[in-house]
């Protein structure tokens, strides 16, 4: 599979990245994935996927609060002073919604 | 004596007798550091009166009487697992000045252990990578030769770096693609890579959730035994945590090696090596084989298809898992015009080329046109590579092969990113499977670089595998006293 | 049928609902955080590492959580899957720190499979709502936008709750299967039973003002009797049962009315304004997000084992379905006041505890409790919790059971009945029977005095007796009347009339 320089441009904005397109040339990301394309003619039919190499299924924690009343340490490493003293964490507005 | 010349098991016991004390111990790679550290870049953070301070507790616990197992060993932490109070950056920009106010289970049950921490060492940024490179704050460099500066291999290339040096006893590494076994492989180091599950996750930064492996480098086999003692262990805030553990007192017991099945991996044969890394490993063959091994060919139809099928799975996991680093809660944040592009350009900033570069290919194969052709087909080969690791272990106890093409090589050559992935060649592998592999080193190379070769062995088979590491060691003999490789 | 008519012709609306409930338990889906989320608490006091998406911070499910999800699939009549995996919805959000949402997706099997959950259609008819799937996921954390001009603040202490998502089913391969909600009221009707239903089994208070309950509604039109279902739009995040009728409407028209001019309709998701009551296009269906969805590595498959489901199903209390039934067919209620009597377990509690043994008083109750009890909300205690005022007097079960019991001995009328009941409405203390005691309201059972009061209304009306000698019977209400007037209203009705018409002939 071959991507278009659009199609590229449109996961780097599903990631929030922003790549110039001269970028993007040089990372060569259609070199990577060309070389992925060799996987396509292994037969795996009826093979299912393996996700995990982990055999066990999932465990499940008791319903016990545990973590309560960490705002400052939370808040700790929180870029925008602002909503640090009124114990939230500021973003650039939303405008959307 | 050279006290950075001990070993783990050798500090232990002068530790022990009272013969040394663990301020003297932490002193002297204190100073070793001070004196090489710089030269080496293999710390990002730097730790002395944390170190300190761990020694004293230890030295009061030996005055006791009631010391912990690893009581007073100096080791260095891989940047990537979150210590309470110190900085932790997995290398990157965007975490720059992160301090996480919680402690990763691995690092955790270092300090239970006595463990003297000197300082979080360098690595590529974001585990991504293979000569540590990408880390933003400058590659850690090989002690060997050290006026060639080569690479002291990737992702956990400051850890090897400062173990091979003397900087310290030993140290943590995480391995996701080889990124324990290849730098440990190059760097005259034993690098182990345990079951996926046997050392817990929590509070180690994600690159790729199915395949990270925290696990032990030391400069000896007995000495990566004693470390991941430590680690290992079930942990009930990691989901993917096994109910397992691993245990060694002071030495790993010898396992004979008479009659037992060692398997070599028949698609490997078609993989260009050099000269040396072939006739090395032929050697310790030949050895296994004098003391009684029996040597079989095993297949692994698709393990040269293990670096494709790693390299959607990886990336795919690591664009999802790096997302969190979005500049609201913490790390970089370069304020845009709006949220979107503030978003943008925090994530341009903070993060380097190579995990971009993987971000934007993690993306592309769990988009919607290409889930099924890329990621679902990966990890259907993933699959498959694994069900042939079984059945191979159905006809022997063990595999060995190589842990490189060849020694390292400096660190300004100008590989494409596809040569660079191609370095993990022998490793993905195993990470694919989620079973031990443990890189040990296999002698010298003609140009007087050490080289490694892999023992690989069934999930939870870790202490054999370990064992049989340890024959591989003493049959290829090698030096590796940091006093030898760099000076006093 | 509901219908819309149009220019061109009649059409019929097919309405499919993505219901969230918030799950309730102690603590959030993958953290150990306090779930008791209310927007009273400080902001970021209830998030944990884990919630605000710390470095190397890894989700560990909530077993309390999953038994939750078993429960509401067994009040939905549900499969439980036995096998079931968590993936990432991936996508960039502030009030979303992992920058993926856990979640189950369609592709996958959910917790809950195929269920069912009766209503009664716009003719009053039983109908059966299919379920596709509920599944669980996370909720995200709340942005406050009026905090300061160029900045939103965020709170992460709804960040990782567990939500439930129930959804409903349409049978695209059999169109003609009516399993599916058609209309606003039984849009309304089919959320009022999902409430009850999480209601009743302690899943979730579901409530839609406090946004424990929102609703993603998809409206589709088509020709009445088309083989075809239409396109659909969704409309996100409703919050309220009127907005939510009136944007299926106003989406179902505006449906139409694209149609009907040549137009197509497209498969668009859409935002409600709540003051104009229309909806407006929020994303065009080529802007739609690519979600990435993949399964989660840091959790593994969910293994359900039978004897948990077993287990819970053991603990089940009666649901409302179940309960109706039970009304209809033991009680001999109508559908309809099965329908009232069940909509919240408390109102079916009280009813319940009126009736008490005696099960000949469910019919007098269940018509006390709906023509006048639902009127006065404030008389009688359902929620404990409510703070009242200590003035008005409380209507309790036993009150209505002793006015009901007095009636069925002839002890007073219903009109004496009615004076009792407003009676206390107006505050007065005391049982029904001391009140009739206090105010003089006793029914007249001695049979000399009415057949004087009989005799005397005959001899003074005459021509009507006349009247209604030669056929005109339906004076018999005239003379009852006259004769109640004349006891005050304290003769017994029955009587009277027995009494009138021996004497009449
Ligand atoms: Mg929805
Ligand atoms: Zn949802």
């Amino acid at each position: 599979m071959s991507f278009s320089k659009q199609q590229l441009q449109k996961f780097a904005h599903l990631i929030r990245i922003e790549i110039s397109d001269e970028k993007l040339e040089k990372m060569k990301i259609d070199s990577v994935i060309e070389w992925l394309d060799k996987l396509q003619k292994i037969d795996t039919t009826g093979v299912e996927p393996m996700l995990s190499p982990v055999q066990h299924s999932l465990l499940r924690r008791t319903d016990v609060v545990t973590d309560k009343n960490i705002r400052d340490l939370l808040l700790k490493n929180a870029p925008d002073e602002t909503g640090k003293r009124a114990g939230y964490f500021a973003v650039p507005k939303v405008m959307d919604e | 004596m050279n006290l950075t010349d001990l070993t783990i098991a050798e500090a232990l016991e002068k530790l022990k007798s009272g013969e040394i004390t663990a301020t003297e111990l932490t002193r002297a790679y204190l100073d070793r550091i001070e004196k090489f550290g710089d030269q080496l870049n293999c710390y990002i953070t730097l730790t002395p009166e944390r170190a300190l301070a761990d020694a004293a507790e230890s030295d009061k616990r030996y005055a006791a009487g009631n010391p912990l197992p690893l009581d007073g060993i100096p080791i260095g932490m891989k940047d990537l697992f979150a210590t309470r109070g110190i900085r932790t950056t997995a290398a990157s920009h965007i975490l720059e000045n992160f301090t996480p106010e919680y402690e990763s289970t691995v690092s955790q049950k270092f300090i239970d252990a006595g463990t003297v921490l000197l300082g979080k060492t360098n690595l590529d940024e974001f585990a991504m990578g293979t000569f540590s490179k990408t880390s933003f704050f400058g590659a850690p460099i090989s002690p060997y030769q050290i006026e060639n500066k080569l690479t002291a291999g990737g992702s956990s290339g400051g850890t090897t770096s400062a173990v091979a040096s003397g900087l310290a006893i030993g140290g943590t590494g995480t391995d996701t693609g080889g990124s324990i076994r290849f730098p440990a492989a190059i760097t005259g180091l034993v690098g182990m890579k345990p079951t996926y599950g046997l050392c817990s996750r929590w509070g180690c930064v994600a690159f790729a959730s199915s395949l990270d492996t925290p696990g032990p480098i030391a400069r000896t086999v007995d000495d990566a035994a004693l470390l991941l003692s430590a680690m290992a262990g079930y942990d009930e805030k990691d989901s993917t945590s096994a109910n397992a553990g691993f245990y060694v007192k002071d030495r790993l017991t010898q396992i004979g090696l008479n009659k037992l099945k060692i398997g070599v991996i028949k698609e490997f044969d078609d993989v260009e090596i050099s000269p040396d890394m072939k006739k090395l490993f032929d050697e310790r063959i030949e050895d296994l084989k004098k003391s009684g091994a029996e040597i079989i060919t095993v297949s692994i139809p698709n393990i040269l298809d293990a670096l494709a099928a790693y390299y959607i799975i990886a990336p795919a996991e690591a664009s999802s898992n790096l997302a969190r680093y979005d500049g609201m809660r913490y790390g970089l944040r370069v304020e845009g015009k709006d949220l979107i592009d503030t978003y943008k350009k925090t994530r341009a900033a903070g993060f380097g080329e190579e995990v971009q570069r993987r971000m934007v290919v993690g993306t592309a194969v769990l988009s919607s046109e290409s889930y099924e052709v890329y990621f679902m087909q990966a990890a259907r080969v993933r699959r498959l590579i694994a069900d042939a690791f079984n059945r191979a272990f159905e006809q022997c106890d063990l595999i060995v092969c190589p842990s490189s093409a060849g020694t390292a090589l400096p660190l300004d050559s100008d590989l494409s990113p596809l040569e660079y992935y191609a370095l993990d060649l022998f490793t993905v592998a195993m990470n694919l499977a989620g079973i031990p592999a443990c890189s040990v080193p296999c002698g010298l190379a003609e140009n007087k670089l050490p080289l490694g070769m892999q023992v690989v062995g069934r999930a939870f088979d870790d202490m054999r595998v370990l064992q049989l590491a340890k024959h591989i060691e003493e049959f290829a003999g090698l030096n590796n006293k940091p006093s030898e490789i760099m000076g006093k | 049928m509901y219908t819309i008519k149009g220019k061109t012709g009649d059409w019929e609306l097919v309405i499919g609902l993505e219901t969230h409930i918030e799950v309730t338990s102690n603590s959030k889906l993958f953290s150990g955080a306090s779930a008791d989320y209310n927007p009273s608490v400080p902001a970021n006091t209830q998030a944990s590492f884990v919630d605000a998406a710390m470095p190397g911070m890894l989700p560990v499910l909530n077993e309390y959580c999953v038994e939750q999800a078993i429960r509401m699939g067994l009040g939905l009549n549900a499969e439980i899957s036995k096998r079931s995996k968590f993936a990432r919805k991936q996508y960039f959000y502030p009030d979303l720190p992992q920058g993926y949402q856990i979640s189950q997706p369609a592709e996958e099997p959910p917790i809950v499979g195929r269920g069912w959950v009766e209503i009664t259609d716009d003719d009053g008819n039983p109908k059966k709502i299919l379920i596709e799937r509920a599944h669980l996921e996370q909720d995200a954390g709340k942005l406050k936008h009026d905090a300061h001009p160029t900045k939103s603040m965020a709170d992460y202490n709804r960040t990782g709750v567990a939500l439930l998502e129930i959804v409903t089913f349409l049978d695209t391969k059999n169109p003609e299967n009516n399993s599916y909600i058609t209309s606003p009221d039984e849009a309304e009707k089919y959320l009022r039973q999902i409430r009850e239903i999480a209601r009743s089994l302690g899943v979730s208070n579901a409530n839609m003002e406090e946004g424990s309950m929102r609703a993603d509604v998809n409206v589709s039109v088509r020709r009445v009797g088309a083989a075809e279902f239409g396109t659909r739009t969704e409309t996100k995040n409703m919050v309220s049962f009127k907005f939510i009728k009136t944007a299926i409407e106003y989406e179902a028209r505006r449906q139409i009315e694209i149609i009907e001019n040549g137009g197509t309709v497209s498969q668009d998701t859409m935002h409600y304004n709540q003051d104009s009551g229309t909806t407006t296009v929020m994303r065009s269906k080529e802007d739609a997000l690519d979600y990435r969805y993949f399964p989660d590595p840091d959790l593994l498959p969910l293994i359900i084992e039978d004897d948990l489901i077993e287990r819970i199903r053991a603990t089940l209390p009666e649901l409302p379905s179940v309960r109706r039934a039970r009304y209809m067919s033991e009680l001999g209620l109508s559908e309809y006041d099965a329908a009232r009597l069940t909509e919240s377990v408390q109102i079916s509690n009280w009813f319940e505890s009126a009736v008490g043994d005696k099960l000949v008083r469910a019919k007098p109750i269940a018509n006390w409790m709906i023509s006048e009890l639902f009127a006065h909300p404030e008389n009688f205690v359902l929620d404990e919790s409510i703070q009242r005022d200590e003035s008005i007097r409380i209507i309790a079960p036993s009150d209505l059971a002793e006015l009901v019991d007095m009636i069925s001995e002839n002890e007073i009328n219903g009109k004496m009945a009615k004076d009792i009941f407003v009676k206390m409405l107006d505050g007065e203390t005391g049982s029904p029977k001391q009140i009739a005691d206090k105010f003089g309201l006793k029914q007249m059972s001695d049979t000399g005095a009415i057949v004087s009061a009989v005799d005397d209304v005959i001899a003074k009306n005459a021509s009507q007796v006349e009247q209604y000698k030669s056929g005109k019977v339906g004076l018999i209400g005239f003379f009852v009347g006259q004769v109640m007037k004349a006891t005050g209203g304290a003769a017994n009705p029955e009587v009277v009339n027995k009494i009138l018409k021996e004497k009449l002939g």
